[in-house]
């Protein structure tokens, strides 16, 4: 563990981004395998056990670490991929497995005892008593805690538990309860839960409907953009919907976050790690977002006050920002 | 001598009252569950809030006077707890449930740290996929398990298979959850935020429309659950789903006559009334909202697959 | 700017692709493996469009002077903001949210044609300077002047723009944000009133 003032853990959605956020100063880096046993399963993403042996290679060279997110629920019909996708991490010496299905938990728990074992969001772990089950019965070592706890709840719950915590620090915020968001399976048939795909591309289309662009999911419409507005994520709760005779953002703003500004209250709340979201996203994006936090980490662990500038703003979806429900009033 | 149709011995299927996911008066309630003690056909019936710790307040006062009428009239009782647990007061509540005897349908993961192995019921906010997280909350002495309603036909043979868990709850009625969030979005489609809502909820007792840009009904905002806006209804199914294992069947409450419903479903499952014509009572009853059963068969949640095979 | 010919710059395009599948043997690898597709490019200051066909083995791509034919998905923007999506200069997804690209069709095709490009590091500049065999590393080099005359004119021409328009934006928007946070708090006030409004309706029904 190294002794930095937050862990910085960053997404690497392909080995290059891998190299760039180690590169840029991550601290520890999160991947998945190549199919549905993770939250991120799009086309083009995701490593072969080749180049996940390669990147916990360049990781450790480096002195880093990796983290493999196996964090989607296996389907009944065949949970063998995700015993397979443990089998392959403990064996391509990973540091630690994210993991949130109780039945893939118990298995690394049994057959891996040694594999570090963190509990994934997905697993929606969301106050003290949960958290404990899940230490009690499969000790787990740290818990990605849910998008929905202000700061004062996770200073409670790191109180209470004892393990380490890491928190979302950037990137785009998903408003519901996770991996028991059933919407984009309502309307495309494919889940987050257990094929890793939220309103997965194959679903998304743009329509050019005048001099608007119409964002579709399905056969649903989800948004309508003019020429200069910013756009967001297709997915179901960034969609404009009418109630009440308004259209509005319902769920949530085309947003992302960004708790640059907030980092000493995550420290006094005996945060451990800042997790930056985005495996989804480029190289370019991983270069930028890791390094603006490791200079603004490197600055406040000297006992400074930060100096980089938040040019974050631009790469944020929808351009915007927001501290989310780390800030009062967010609900 | 061979066997003949009438020496198999059909399983039993009991109709159970999902918890009521709305914000009804006191009142409303009171009067609606000791209909339901009275009148109705159902052999379960969940109480308790699942949705928002804020409406509590208001009925618990209530809830003892309506378990001593639902148990009088035979059927049995259990306690939901909240699907999203965050505070402090929400978890002593599961605490005050559980040491309060009752039988309690965990929705949140902090509920099977508290009952520590005493046997419950899994709800459908617990993710139970599969046969390994199944056999691993059994033997934590979860007796029945209520399968989320995303699990489609194939998940739930292989997880309702006979002999692991001792029964198997399905939703075959009622417009279906799909998420909960810490955000209100009812306060939010009335221009309010959750800490000062003014309980708007409670204006809409079947959820609040919501329409993509095109008019479509699509969701319903209930508090700070999504659901759908079409009512699953598993009818033509009943038959399918028992011979998979399933034992307990789900009406989630609407605003309408819930014990004409039930009724109906208990006649068809009884083999008393086809499903087809069951299907036309049921929509007397339904108004005008469509029927979906998209999760069943693997297929977006919102659609309605007319074969029913 | 005088436009190239199209039957020009088809040459070139069609050179400058095998050169790079060339110098990038596991991306010609990966995207001929990826489904079918053809993809429309369009950069938008400049009069030709670009055809993609990715997929069933192998890649091509041609050079159009308009949008007609079919094609599984189309993306539109300034030629130097897809240079820069191509050499893993810029964020996609940044340059969606601000607009500054535009998709139409199969996203699906769009994003595994970004995501398989974002594991390579592109350079375009080498792989055009390798066209001239041996003197690859002259043309580099004047590539490079080229590039940096280019990026001088254009940063020259920002900054004179700016001069003139820098003080605008300030002047107005602390007023914008002053007036956005006002309407936020009556938008606020005239929802209670109407919440009232409503209960006091139903409690008299």
């Amino acid at each position: 563990m190294t002794s930095s003032y937050l862990e910085l853990v960053c997404p690497a959605g392909t080995l290059a981004s891998l190299h760039a956020a180690i590169d840029a100063g991550a601290d520890t880096v999160y991947c998945g395998f190549q199919d549905c046993t993770n939250a991120r399963n799009y086309p083009g993403l995701n490593f072969d056990m080749e180049e996940m042996v390669e990147g916990i290679q360049y990781a450790h060279d480096h002195g880093k670490k990796v983290l493999i997110a196996i964090n989607t629920f296996p389907r009944a019909e065949d949970e063998k991929p995700w015993h397979t996708a443990v089998d392959k991490a403990a064996a391509a010496g990973a540091d630690a497995v994210i993991l949130a299905d109780i039945g893939v938990l118990n298995y690394a728990t049994q057959h891996h005892p040694n594999l570090r074992r963190h509990l994934s969001v997905q697993a929606s772990a969301s106050n003290s008593l949960s958290i404990q089950f899940y230490q009690k019965n499969f000790d787990i070592k740290r818990v990605v805690l849910p998008r929905v706890l202000s700061i004062t709840d996770i200073s409670t719950i790191v109180k209470d538990i004892g393990i380490e915590t890491e928190v979302f620090a950037f990137g785009s915020v998903g408003p519901m309860s996770e991996g028991r968001c059933f919407l984009s399976s309502y309307m495309t048939g494919l889940s987050p839960t257990s094929d890793g795909a939220c309103a997965p591309a194959s679903q998304v289309t743009y329509k050019q409907v005048g001099n608007c662009t119409k964002s579709c999911l399905g056969n649903i419409t989800l948004n309508q953009f003019y020429k200069n507005e910013p756009a967001a994520y297709p997915t179901p709760c960034k969609g404009r919907y009418i109630t009440n005779g308004q259209s509005s953002y319902l769920f949530e703003e085309p947003i992302g976050l960004n708790v640059i500004n907030i980092l000493p209250l995550l420290k006094a709340a005996g945060v451990t790690a800042l997790k930056i979201e985005g495996r989804q996203r480029s190289r370019a994006y991983v270069s930028q977002v890791v390094s603006t936090f490791r200079r603004a980490l490197d600055d406040l662990a000297k006992g400074a006050k930060i100096t980089v500038a938040n040019d974050l703003k631009s790469i944020a979806e929808g351009g915007r920002e927001t501290l989310g429900a780390y800030k009062k009033g967010w609900k | 001598m061979s066997k003949t149709k009438s020496n198999i011995k059909r399983p039993l299927s009991y109709l159970t009252l999902g918890p009521i996911l709305f914000n009804w008066e006191a009142d409303k309630r009171r009067d609606f569950y000791f209909r339901i003690a009275d009148e109705s056909v159902f052999d379960c019936v969940y109480l308790g809030e699942v949705v928002c710790s804020k409406r509590e307040p208001f009925f618990e006062n209530d809830l003892p006077g309506i378990v001593d009428r639902l148990r009088a009239a035979g059927k049995s009782v259990v306690m939901s707890t909240l699907a999203l647990v965050t505070s402090e007061q929400e978890m002593d509540l599961i605490q005050k449930n559980v040491e309060a005897g009752l039988m309690i349908e965990a929705n949140d993961v902090a509920c099977l740290q508290v009952l520590a192995g005493m046997p419950h019921i899994i709800g459908p906010y617990i993710n139970i996929f599969n046969k390994s997280s199944r056999d691993f909350v059994v033997h934590q002495n979860a007796t029945r398990i209520v399968l989320p309603v995303e699990m489609n036909a194939q998940g739930i043979s292989v997880v309702a298979e006979r002999g692991k868990v001792s029964e198997i709850e399905v939703m075959v009625f009622g417009r279906q959850p799909l998420s909960v969030a810490m955000r209100c979005y009812h306060a939010r489609s009335y221009g309010v935020n959750k800490d000062s809502c003014q309980y708007v909820c409670g204006f809409d007792p079947n959820g609040l429309a919501a329409e993509t840009l095109d008019g479509q009904s699509i969701l319903t905002v209930n508090g700070t659950q999504t659901m759908s806006h079409g009512y699953v209804v598993l009818i033509h199914e009943l038959e399918r789903l028992l011979s998979m294992g399933v034992s307990h069947f789900r009406l989630s409450p609407q605003n309408i006559d819930m014990v004409e419903v039930a009724y109906i479903y208990r006649q068809v499952l009884d083999k008393k009334l086809g499903s087809d014509e069951a299907v036309a009572k049921l929509r007397c009853l339904t108004n005008s909202i469509p029927y979906i059963n998209g999760f069943l068969y693997a297929r977006e949640g919102l659609a309605w697959n007319e074969n029913h095979t | 700017m005088k436009a190239m010919p199209s039957v020009m710059l088809q040459h070139i395009t069609e050179v400058l692709l095998k050169n790079m599948m060339h110098n990038h043997p596991k991306l010609y690898h990966n995207l001929s493996l990826l489904d079918p597709s053809v993809v429309l490019i369009k950069p938008i200051d400049v009069p030709q469009c670009f055809v993609l066909k990715i997929g069933g083995g192998g890649v091509s791509i041609s050079v159009g002077d308009n949008e007609d034919g079919s094609f599984h998905a189309s993306i539109k923007g300034k030629l130097s903001v897809l240079i820069d999506l191509l050499e893993g200069r810029v964020d996609g997804d940044m340059s969606f949210f601000s607009r500054d690209l535009e998709i139409t069709g199969d996203t699906s095709v769009i994003v595994a044609l970004r995501n398989t490009l974002d594991r390579e590091e592109i350079c375009l500049l080498n792989d055009a300077a390798s066209m001239f065999g041996p003197f690859s590393s002259f043309f580099r080099q004047v590539l490079i002047r080229v590039k940096d005359i280019g990026q001088q004119i254009e940063s020259h021409f920002i900054e004179k723009h700016n001069y003139n328009y820098v003080e605008v934006p300030n002047k107005y928007e602390a007023e914008c944000n002053f007036l956005r946070d006002e309407v936020k708090m009556l938008n606020a006030r005239l929802a209670k009133i109407k919440i009232h409004q409503r209960k006091r309706q139903e409690a008299v029904l």
